[in-house]
C-alpha cells in the first residue's frame, strides 16, 4: 500500500522497472523462494550427506579406489568379482536373510503381544510399559557387553538358569550352530520393547470401539475379533514395522561386530559386516562400494516385494490423519 | 490413554453369572501371567549385569553364580574411572565428556535444523514441496552403508578424520525424522496466528521465532530428548571417523576396552560397571521424560 504512494512521485523509467520488477515477484514468487530457503537445512543435508554420496558410490564401485596409490576404472570387475569369486558373498547373503526374515517376524510378533498386553487396562500398565521398554534404550555397545557375558557358556546367566532344570545350555556365541540365535536373543531382548511396540500400542488404541462390539454382536470370540477386527485395523502399523525392521535389520552387524566379530568360522559374518571389513579394515574402497550397492539393489527388490504384497492385505481406513 | 476392558453389553449378562465369568477371569490371569513373564526376561538382564558389576574377579567365576556378591565391590564404578585405558591416562572422564558434547552439539543443531525445515513444510506452498517432502520419506529407506564409504572419503581428503566434524556437521543439517516430526506438530497450529502477524508486518523469521516455537515446546521436547538419546548411542561413526584415544566417545571406548587383553573373568565387573555407568543418563533421561519419548515415537508411525 504505501509502495503506491511511492510510485506516484518517481520518474515514469523507474516505474515501470519497479512494475516488472513486482511482476517477478509475486505474492506466489516469494512464497516459493521462502519455502525452498527454509526447507534448506534438509535439502541441502540431502543432497551433501545422501545424494552426493550415493552418487559417489556408483561411480566408485566401477573403480579399484583403495584411498592410497592410483585409482583405476575396472568397470564392472568388482560386481563380477564379487559374484562369482568372493567367498563370502553368498554365503554373508544367506546368513543375513536368515537373520533378517527370523529376526523381524520374531520381533514383529513379540512387540504386538507386548503391545496388546499393555492395552488390557492391566493394572500397572504404565509400570510394564516402563519396563518393558527399558531394553530398547540401553546403548548398544553396553547392550554387546552386558549379552557377552550373560550368554558365556559357563559362568553366564542363562546357563547357569538352564542347568537349574536339568538343561546342558549350548555354546552360544563361540557355537557355529548357536551364534546366530543368540544374536536373535539379544537383538529381540532390546528391540521387542521399543519404538515399534509404542508404534503398535498408538495404532490398536485408535481402532474404534464399536467395531468390536458389533463382532461381539455377531458372536465373534476373542480370536475371530483379533483376526477380523484388530489385525485389519492396525495392518498399516503392521507393514511399516514390518519395512522399516526389515531395511534395519538386513543392514544390522553391529552386534555380530561387537560379540564374535564375525566367527566362529564365518558363521555370524553378516553382509553389512562383509561391507564394513572390505571397506575400512582393508580399505579397498572400491570393492566395498560395489557391495554395498548390491545391498542397495537387494533392499530396493525387498521394499518393492512388501509394498506390491501390501495392496492385499494392508487396509487403508482414510488419507490423512 | 484409553483403555478397554469390556463390552458393556456383554457385562450386563455375565455379571450375575460365574460360570460365564469364570474363563473371563481366567483369561485374566494369564495375561497378567504372561504380562509379568516378559517383565522378569526384561529385567533379568539387567540385574545380571549389575550384580556381575559388584563382584571381584573370583566372585564372578563362581558356580553356581551367586546374584547377591558377599562381599559387594561397589568400588568397581570408582575402579572404572581411575582405569588407565592407556598407560598413564584414565580418559573415562574425558571419553564422558566428549559424549555429553557431542550429544549436545549434535542435538542443538538437529532441533535447529529440522525446526526450519519443518516449518519450511508446514507453512510455505511452494512448487516443488509435496515432490520435496515425497523424496524426504523416501530417502528414510536408503541403506547407510551406500552413503558411509563415499562419506568417509569425502571427510578423509577434507582432513577431517580424527576431528568431530563429520559426526556433527551432518546432524546440523535436518534429519529426516525430526523435520517430519515438526512438520506434523506445526501443521496442527492455526494458520490464523501467522495470517495476523503478517497483517502486522512480521517476516516469517519472527513469526517461526515468537509463534510457532514458542508453542511447540511439547515437541521441541520430545526431539531433544530423541535427539540427546540417538547421539549419545551412536557408535560406528564415531569407531569410523575418530582415532585417537582423547577423542573416543563412550560406545567406542567401551569397544576398545572390550578388546584389550583377555576377555572371560577378571575384565568382567568392570566392563559392566562401565555399561551401566553408560546406560544410566539414558535410563534418567527416559524416566524424566517418558511421557515426550512416547508421543514422539508414535507420532512418526504416522507417515505411513
Amino acid at each position: 500500500m504505501s509502495a503506491e504512494a511511492v510510485t506516484k512521485t518517481v520518474p515514469e523509467e523507474m516505474k515501470t522497472r519497479e512494475k516488472r520488477r513486482r511482476r517477478f515477484w509475486t505474492l506466489q514468487r516469494k512464497e516459493t523462494l521462502a519455502g525452498w530457503l527454509w526447507t534448506s537445512p534438509w535439502w541441502l543435508g540431502f543432497l551433501m550427506f545422501s545424494l552426493y554420496p550415493m552418487l559417489a558410490s556408483l561411480y566408485y564401485s566401477f573403480t579399484d579406489y583403495k584411498v592410497v596409490g592410483a585409482t583405476q576404472f575396472v568397470g564392472i570387475g568388482n560386481y563380477v568379482q564379487a559374484i562369482t569369486q568372493d567367498p563370502q558373498f553368498w554365503p554373508s547373503l544367506g546368513r543375513t536373510a536368515y537373520y533378517t526374515f527370523t529376526m523381524v517376524p520374531l520381533a514383529l510378533i513379540g512387540s504386538l503381544l507386548a503391545a496388546i498386553i499393555l492395552n488390557q487396562g492391566l493394572r500397572g500398565t504404565n509400570l510394564y510399559r516402563t519396563i518393558f521398554f527399558l531394553p530398547s534404550l540401553v546403548p548398544s555397545v553396553a547392550l554387546a557387553v552386558m549379552w557377552t557375558w550373560i550368554l558365556n557358556p559357563k559362568y553366564g546367566m542363562i546357563n547357569n538358569l538352564l542347568s537349574m532344570i536339568d538343561i546342558q545350555g549350548p555354546g552360544w556365541l563361540s557355537s557355529t550352530k548357536w551364534a546366530i540365535p543368540s544374536l536373535l536373543l539379544m537383538g529381540f531382548w532390546g528391540s521387542f520393547g521399543g519404538s515399534s511396540m509404542l508404534i503398535f500400542l498408538a495404532s490398536l488404541q485408535s481402532v474404534p470401539r464399536d467395531l468390536y462390539e458389533v463382532a461381539e454382536l455377531d458372536g465373534a470370540n476373542a480370536w475371530r475379533k483379533f483376526r477380523h477386527v484388530t489385525v485389519p485395523m492396525i495392518s498399516p502399523a503392521i507393514m511399516f514395522n514390518s519395512v522399516m525392521g526389515t531395511i534395519y535389520t538386513f543392514q544390522s552387524f553391529l552386534y555380530a561386530y561387537l560379540t564374535t566379530g564375525g566367527g566362529p568360522q564365518w558363521a555370524t559374518w553378516f553382509f553389512g559386516l562383509h561391507i564394513y571389513t572390505n571397506a575400512f579394515e582393508y580399505f579397498k574402497m572400491g570393492y566395498a562400494s560395489a557391495l554395498s550397492w548390491c545391498m542397495f539393489i537387494i533392499v530396493l527388490l525387498i521394499i518393492f516385494i512388501y509394498f506390491k504384497l501390501s495392496g492385499r492385505w494392508v487396509f487403508m481406513a482414510s488419507e490423512g490423519t | 490413554m484409553s483403555t478397554w476392558t469390556a463390552q458393556p453389553l456383554a457385562q450386563v449378562t455375565t455379571r450375575r453369572d460365574w460360570r460365564l465369568r469364570l474363563p473371563r477371569l481366567i483369561a485374566r490371569g494369564v495375561i497378567y501371567l504372561v504380562a509379568t513373564a516378559i517383565a522378569v526376561s526384561a529385567l533379568l538382564p539387567f540385574l545380571w549385569t549389575i550384580s556381575t558389576s559388584l563382584k571381584d574377579g573370583t566372585q564372578v567365576l563362581a558356580i553356581p553364580p551367586q546374584w547377591i556378591p558377599k562381599p559387594a565391590h561397589p568400588e568397581n564404578y570408582l575402579d572404572v574411572i581411575r582405569t588407565e585405558f592407556k598407560p598413564g591416562q584414565r580418559l573415562f572422564i574425558r571419553w564422558f565428556r566428549n559424549t555429553i558434547l557431542y550429544a549436545l552439539v549434535s542435538m542443538t543443531g538437529e532441533l535447529l535444523g529440522c525446526s526450519a525445515a519443518g516449518y519450511g513444510f508446514a507453512r510455505f506452498r511452494f512448487k516443488g514441496r509435496d515432490t520435496l517432502f515425497m523424496i524426504m520419506l523416501a530417502s528414510t529407506l536408503l541403506p547407510w552403508v551406500v552413503r558411509i564409504v563415499p562419506l568417509y572419503l569425502l571427510f578423509f581428503r577434507l582432513h577431517w578424520i580424527d576431528t568431530y566434524w563429520p559426526l556433527i556437521l551432518p546432524q546440523w543439517f535436518g534429519g529426516v525424522y525430526f523435520t517430519f516430526l515438526f512438520r506434523q506438530y506445526f501443521v496442527t497450529i492455526p494458520k490464523e496466528l501467522d495470517d495476523a502477524a503478517k497483517m502486522d508486518g512480521a517476516s516469517s523469521l519472527r513469526i517461526f521465532l515468537w509463534i510457532i516455537l514458542p508453542l511447540s515446546k511439547p515437541v521441541v521436547a520430545t526431539a531433544a530428548i530423541l535427539s540427546f538419546n540417538g547421539n549419545w548411542n551412536r557408535f560406528l561413526e564415531p569407531l569410523i571417523f575418530l582415532n585417537s584415544a582423547e577423542k573416543f566417545v563412550l560406545g567406542v571406548g567401551l569397544r576398545w576396552f572390550q578388546l584389550q587383553g583377555v576377555v572371560g573373568g577378571t575384565k568382567e565387573p568392570l566392563m559392566s560397571a562401565y555399561a551401566l555407568i553408560m546406560a544410566a543418563p539414558i535410563i534418567i533421561l527416559f524416566f524424566a521424560g517418558q511421557r515426550y519419548f512416547v508421543q514422539g515415537i508414535q507420532l512418526s508411525a504416522s507417515k505411513e
